[in-house]
């Protein structure tokens, strides 16, 4: 079967693919060398910041804003973090997976995140034995 | 700035104690370069405006939220980042109107395009470390690129599925008029995307990563 695009186009396309995939992915905040490093400017900004900036936003923070703080934050549990197999493939492409694999996939991944949940409530000592 | 020396866990049990001011200060103190870097990779044509108002306007919201007695957060800095995320988008969307994309928008392009290629096949086989210094890499060959390959490249984060679905630089083209104020066609977007492209390759080569890019000409 003839390839329409050709071969250079279709690895061109696959590097683009790459730097979209690898520039847009989520970051862990808590990994610097995962995170870029900041402009000059945007680094003086940072450290021109006052020392007393929390206690100035406690002083004023108003109320009301948010209302249920309790939602936001199950909201922050329910992001979806893509892994390298979902887009790169590994037998697990999820473009060619059916809605049932792709159901499993997710409730796998919402039982992992409860267990992190679980397991961190435990090792403070909170977990019913 | 103070050194990245108070773990998570400690963070988590200082927001479960009752001065959750200091714990605010605290989680400032150690984590707001983490912040502000995270901010600056969710849209990178953020300047130092852009990022500082997210980040006070996210602590803003935090802030309203540990300050209830009866809210306890599980995982601040987990809910943090989440508010950080969201304000991010809607400063990028008032700024430029821009189409904020997570690489989960993506990923029927992204496979299709991945999917039976060389670039596909090595980044699958790459082993954990060596994709991480990958992601490193490319990281800092995007911010050395000039600035309208720059720019191209930005585009192309934001209107990547439309370039696929329409097989066309159109779209491209627009956005880079939009964000830069350039007149650019779609043949110049097409070019200004080729030659980042190539930049790229040359400094992810120059990175140690020939291997991915031995069958683009």
């Amino acid at each position: 079967m003839s390839d329409p695009l050709g071969r250079d186009e279709r690895e061109k396309r696959a590097f683009d693919a790459l730097i979209v995939s690898n520039l847009l992915r989520d970051r862990d905040h808590e990994d610097l060398d995962d995170l870029p490093e900041l402009p000059d400017a945007i680094k003086a900004k940072m450290n021109s910041l006052p020392d007393d900036l929390v206690s100035k936003l406690w002083a004023k923070s108003p109320e009301g804003r948010i209302e249920d703080c309790q939602a936001l934050e199950e909201a922050s549990f329910e992001e979806t973090f893509i892994d390298d197999e979902q887009y790169a493939g590994s037998g697990a492409n999820r473009a060619d997976m059916d809605e049932e694999t792709k159901r499993k996939l997710d409730e796998a991944r919402r039982i992992a995140r409860e267990t992190m949940i679980k397991k961190k409530k435990w090792n403070k000592g909170d977990a019913k034995s | 700035m103070a050194k990245d020396t108070i773990t998570e866990e400690q963070l988590d049990e200082l927001f479960e104690g009752s001065d959750r001011e200091f714990a605010v200060q605290l989680l400032d103190a150690y984590r707001r370069e983490n912040m502000w870097r995270y901010i600056y990779s969710l849209y990178r044509s953020f300047d130092d405006e852009d990022i500082h108002e997210v980040y006070v306007k996210a602590l803003e919201e935090f802030i309203e939220c540990v300050k209830k007695p009866d809210f306890a957060p599980k995982a601040p800095l987990k809910l943090l980042q989440h508010i950080i995320k969201k304000r991010a988008i809607d400063r990028a969307r008032k700024k430029c109107g821009a189409r904020v994309k997570a690489a989960g928008d993506l990923i029927e392009p992204l496979a299709a395009d991945l999917k039976d290629t060389k670039v596909g096949l090595e980044w699958k086989l790459m082993f954990k470390e060596e994709s991480r210094a990958f992601r490193k890499a490319l990281d800092k060959a995007v911010d050395e690129l000039a600035p309208k390959q720059h720019v191209a490249a930005r585009a192309m984060l934001e209107v990547y599925d439309q370039v696929r679905e329409d097989d066309s630089p159109k779209a491209l083209a627009t956005r880079i008029r939009e964000l830069s104020g350039d007149d650019c066609t779609s043949s110049q977007a097409a070019d200004r995307w080729e030659a980042a492209r190539e930049n790229l390759k040359s400094k992810m080569t120059k990175a140690g990563f020939k291997h991915l890019f031995e069958d683009i000409q």
